[in-house]
């Protein structure tokens, strides 16, 4: 998919929640080995964060990069598995606090863990159409692991921002290459009205549902822009634990100096629907005017975006005007089960 | 709370605006429609800074059935860096040595729940800066 | 200023009554004053109640009462100003007096709050602040003081102990008066040990949950049947200041000066005139912070001035004879009723704690962190 006009990225920001708990602290409660754990550490919301919170400190971060007033923003989108309500949008509480309101859509997008990169495509169409100025994408997830699931050890919590505008009218931070989405209706991964936690068929979540997915999205716009794995210098794959990126990544052709920049998994743990934003907004941090970057999102249910993007002189001017990823996640202090359990309400009122 | 209580005093929670007396040169937050010092009714909006320095400080053990799972948590007074002073809860100070004079920054968070079923309340906290 | 006297008091102990109702108590402070009043027919009933509302959901608490105490038919009224409504009582029933309309008034303070939790509590109360603002903010009233005791020990240097002297004060006083809730001495230690409120202000630094209620009949002069009996309520004055997060000087209760310039005015009063102090020391931090915003000590040398014993019951300015609010308690609603009471004693020369020669006694009230403040000056019959 390429937009009929030129779309770039002029904002991008991030925000990971400041409390972390070890794996192996997740370990010890359930009397399992410490060994091969999925993930290091992961971060922990506090009891006065949420998926709006984190939205709008994220939101913010974009906002200062892009150098604009929020009211030119003609669109709000929040991708989140975690919706602060069921029924009553996230974003426009994002969008009232962000001072983007009245004249603005607004929604929250729901694909597990590709909902983030599902609103960045929506906001390319709208933006690349004329009918919005500029847009604000936001991928934000407080996940929630069944206590003595596996997913407990990786459910993290964090957002990323991204603010979409046509190529050349604003700083251009890095333009929009083209995308591809590969969808099908695959059950790896859901939860059911009313419950807390969800779902997961275990291996079935892996070679039928994520790489397949990743696979078939990224060789496509690689095929379509007549692009191979050298040419990018970076690429950013969904992170539900360390392993399966890493895999992907080598299936595809790609090595780990291209992937180390936007592999933060084993800091932060899985963000869902931030993931690969967060990771996005990582090699923003670091990445050089010129290179060529590729997202490859995985959403349980099941999807991938597949995205290829080209650094612009623009991302010089603005990369230290916000927090980067690695402030944030630099700056941590640990919590015990205990605590994590407290914070996340697992303690049953 | 009511729902429409709630609605109405969301802009200066969400954002940190306060009412400016151009005659006095004074900032009110939270804002008011006159000025307590010269009367004066034109007063404006304005955008307080998002960030100030900490001038006293107090950790709140005992408080309301709203905030008693919250507790302890910290209230304190900041100068922003306008000079205009608020009084304003903290926000992530553990393991900070919380003192006079340490920097702080606005954060949109959670303030309470009205419970399982009714709405989420959310404003303005204060973070220690450095880390 | 016309005159009007106090002519009859009565009260109920203070202490956390679960037998006891709102209704109950209240009556039984209302039979001792009128008993006390020589069995005066009050023409009104002025009462004064800050949290009713809240804490036993009840409106229009005075016309309840009126009919609980027996009148089929009386005028009634109920007067609230936060923690001052006590005062702000005995201010309508001195107009109403003064205006002509009634000759005696009946002034009855009543509060309740152990009918809820303590949290409840600390909701009500934060709630007689900005609700929108304080209460929103997890902002609860003992914070406001906490905040003030930190900036008051930096600024002059004066370490919590002598502060929390204040509090061991009023129970050495309490330990003698019959109505008071704790009537036992306390250890600066054990005040210190307490746990916090909210840091660095102590538990036992605070005043405690106290129901009770208080009774005045007032007067006017030609109703004075026994002089050596009554009270002349000489003065009262009034003021109010920027609610604590507009102000820019927080170690100044600005009403509190107001009122008394506004009382020195009308009376001419000089401190060495004050027989007795009694305060609404909420918390000990409010004891040095009322007295030095009236004048009544150098900043920053109250704490000094305890220590040298100046308000000891033979001190040069006896203060909370009754034991404060942190011993005798703190009926909301009630308090200010109980420190006339105590001044009403004193002047009678009936006190617990009895200051010789008491002429002139001088009772201070005040709502929140002294958002608003009344001073009643009141004297002997002569």
């Amino acid at each position: 998919m390429k937009p009929a006009q030129s779309v770039s990225i002029i904002g991008y920001g991030g925000y990971v929640p400041l409390r972390r708990i070890k794996a192996s602290e997740i370990a010890r409660i359930w009397g399992k080995s410490d060994r091969a754990l999925p993930v290091e550490e992961k971060s922990v919301a506090y009891l006065d964060e949420d998926t709006a919170t984190m939205a709008v400190e994220a939101g913010a971060n974009a906002i200062s990069r892009a150098g604009i007033e929020p009211s030119e923003i003609g669109a709000v989108f929040v991708g989140t598995e975690s919706k602060i309500y069921t029924v009553k949008p996230t974003s426009t509480v994002v969008a009232e606090a962000l001072g983007i309101t009245p004249l603005t859509l607004a929604s929250d997008y729901e694909f597990a863990c590709k909902a983030g990169t599902e609103a960045m495509q929506t906001s390319i169409g709208l933006v690349a159409s004329g009918m919005v100025k500029c847009a604000l994408a936001i991928g934000s997830d407080i996940a929630r692991g069944r206590p003595g699931d596996e997913l407990e050890y990786t459910a993290g919590a964090g957002a990323a921002a991204f603010v979409l505008a046509k190529s050349g009218v604003y700083n251009d931070i890095a333009t929009i290459e083209g995308s591809v989405s590969y969808v099908t209706d695959t059950p790896d991964f859901w939860r059911r009205e009313g419950q807390i936690y969800p779902m997961h068929y275990y291996r079935f979540t892996g070679e039928p549902a994520y790489f397949n997915h990743i696979r078939n999205a990224v060789i496509r716009l690689m095929d379509n822009l007549g692009l191979k794995p050298s040419d990018f210098n970076h690429v950013v794959f969904h992170q539900p634990n360390a392993k399966f990126p890493q895999e992907v990544a080598k299936s595809l052709g790609f090595k780990q100096e291209q992937y180390k920049t936007g592999l933060l998994v084993p800091l932060i743990g899985n963000t869902y629907a931030a993931a690969s934003l967060i990771g996005l907004a990582a090699v923003l941090d670091v990445a050089k005017p010129g290179e060529r970057i590729l997202v490859g999102s995985f959403g349980s249910g099941a999807g991938s975006d597949a995205i290829s993007l080209v650094v612009k002189d623009g991302i010089e001017k603005v990369r230290n005007a916000a927090p980067k990823i690695m402030d944030y996640i630099t700056k941590r202090v640990y919590v015990d089960y205990a605590l994590y359990a407290k914070f996340r309400n697992k303690y049953n009122d | 709370m009511s729902a429409p209580i709630y609605w109405r005093e969301k802009l200066y929670r969400y954002r940190l605006v306060a009412s400016y007396c151009d005659k006095c040169n004074k900032k009110y937050y939270p804002p008011r429609p006159v000025c307590l010092q010269c009367g004066n009714t034109e007063l404006r909006e304005v955008k307080l800074p998002n960030t100030g320095t900490l001038i006293s400080f107090t950790t709140v053990y005992q408080t309301f059935p709203e905030f008693s799972k919250l507790a302890p948590y910290v209230i304190g007074i900041i100068r922003l860096d306008d000079g205009t002073t608020i009084v304003a809860q903290l926000t992530d100070v553990d393991q900070i040595e919380l003192k006079e004079g340490i920097r702080v920054e606005a954060v949109f968070r959670k303030m309470y729940e009205d419970g399982e079923s009714g709405l989420i309340y959310y404003g303005t906290k204060f973070r220690p800066v450095s880390r | 200023m016309s005159e009007v006297y106090i002519t009859g008091i009565g009260y109920t102990q203070v202490s956390e009554h679960w037998v006891k109702s709102i209704k109950q108590l209240s009556l039984e402070a209302a039979v001792k004053a009128i008993k006390d009043s020589g069995y005066k027919k009050p023409d009104s009933i002025v009462l004064s109640s800050s949290l009713a509302s809240f804490l036993q959901h009840q409106e229009a608490l005075s016309n309840l009462i009126r009919e609980y105490l027996g009148f089929s038919n009386l005028h009634n009224i109920k007067v609230e100003a936060g923690e001052c409504s006590g005062s702000a009582a005995v201010e309508v029933a001195t107009s109403l007096i003064n205006s002509g309309r009634f000759k005696n008034v009946l002034v009855l303070g009543v509060e309740k709050p152990s009918d809820k939790l303590p949290q409840e509590f600390n909701a009500s109360l934060s709630s007689t602040l900005d609700r929108d603002y304080y209460f929103y903010n997890g902002i609860t009233h003992a914070s406001l003081f906490a905040l003030v005791y930190k900036l008051y020990m930096k600024q002059y240097g004066i370490k919590q102990e002598d502060i929390a002297a204040f509090a061991v004060h009023d129970h050495a006083m309490a330990v003698n008066v019959d109505y008071a809730q704790y009537r036992f001495p306390i250890s600066i230690d054990r005040v210190l040990s307490s746990p916090n409120v909210s840091e660095p202000l102590k538990l036992f630094e605070a005043f405690p949950t106290s129901d009770g209620a208080s009774a005045l009949m007032i007067s006017s002069k030609d109703q004075v049947d026994n002089p050596d009996y009554a009270v002349k309520l000489e003065a009262i004055s009034s003021a109010s200041d920027l609610s604590f997060v507009y102000r820019s000087d927080f170690l100044s209760f600005n009403s509190l000066r107001f009122a008394f310039e506004d009382l020195r005015k009308k009376t001419k009063l000089a401190k060495k005139d004050i027989n007795f102090l009694e305060i609404h020391d909420s918390y000990s931090i409010a004891a040095p912070l009322i007295i030095e915003s009236l004048g009544l000590a150098e900043k920053s040398e109250a704490c000094k001035m305890l220590k040298e014993g100046e308000f000891e019951k033979d001190g040069t300015l006896p203060l909370n004879m009754s034991g404060g609010l942190k011993a005798r308690g703190h009926p909301i609603g009630a308090t200010p009723i109980y420190q006339i009471v105590e001044a009403v004693l004193q002047l009678r020369g009936k006190a617990s704690n009895q200051v010789s020669n008491a002429e002139t006694g001088l009772v201070q009230s005040m709502s929140n962190i002294a958002d608003q403040a009344y001073l009643i000056l009141l004297r002997r019959y002569k």
